[in-house]
């Protein structure tokens, strides 16, 4: 039976946004958090957002200037963390 | 709803939040890894909640 | 259980071996995956001994050890270099995760 994982990215994004990704491969259900910060522009995080998008992951953020990702505030965000078989901060 | 946070640092505001949040419904027990070390309790405690997030 | 790590980073080796031993003593299988900062461990010879005792199993992202310059060519095979897949399978599996 698939899972369903939260990530939630901090403040090493490269390494975050590459592990959320790979914890597709066994086909579980993987929601992305982006917390406090906006995400750095670098080629890897882009490739990385871009890919999520493709594979019609939810990415959410509660840091407003995040465009193109869903804004929650950080309360709804900690209502959505009670769905999850795990939780990881990264 | 059993909630555990483990933590390894000073929680942040965005902690703060979440946790104020789930206290409202839910049970919430924290242990900073900092200052305990009984690894038995910590276990249990993993296996008894619903859901852990560490931070 | 089945209990796995995400080592992240080498800051917590006394909490992953006392956290591990913990769970095996209560009959609970540990999983740990190493990645990023994590694999630094992979230097230290009792983050590697885990990997003896009996319902361990123990992976890690040979990226991010690559990446580091972390010396593992003296890491015995039964932790398997590999990649996120691993992590992805140790998610998969666990029945909880903690994150050191």
């Amino acid at each position: 039976m698939a899972k369903k994982i939260g990530v939630l990215v901090r403040d090493r994004q490269g390494e975050a946004l590459r592990m959320a990704v790979g914890e597709t491969l066994m086909d579980d259900i993987i929601d992305v958090y982006v917390l406090d910060r906006k995400v750095e522009e670098t080629e890897d995080n882009t490739l990385n957002i871009e890919t999520m998008k493709d594979m019609e992951m939810k990415v959410y953020t509660n840091y407003k200037e995040n465009e193109g990702l869903e804004y929650l505030s950080t309360e709804e965000i900690a209502l959505k963390l009670l769905e999850y078989d795990h939780i990881l901060p990264y | 709803m059993k909630i555990l946070y483990i933590l390894k640092q000073d929680p942040d505001e965005t902690l703060n939040k979440i946790m104020e949040e789930h206290k409202k419904s839910n049970e919430i027990t924290v242990v900073d890894l900092r200052e305990n070390k009984n690894y038995d309790h910590i276990v249990d405690l993993i296996t008894s909640s619903d859901k852990v997030i560490p931070w | 259980m089945k209990l796995g790590i995400l080592v992240n980073t080498d800051k917590h080796l006394e909490e992953v071996t006392g956290l591990t031993k913990a769970a095996l003593s209560k009959g609970h299988e540990v999983m740990l995956f190493a990645m990023d900062d994590g694999t630094r461990l992979l230097e230290k010879p009792s983050y590697i001994d885990l990997h003896n005792l009996q319902g361990v199993t123990m992976s890690f992202c040979d990226h991010s050890a690559k990446g580091l310059g972390v010396k593992t060519e003296g890491v015995p095979e039964e932790i398997v270099c590999g990649s996120q897949y691993n992590n992805a399978g140790m998610s998969h599996d666990a029945d909880k995760m903690i994150i050191l």
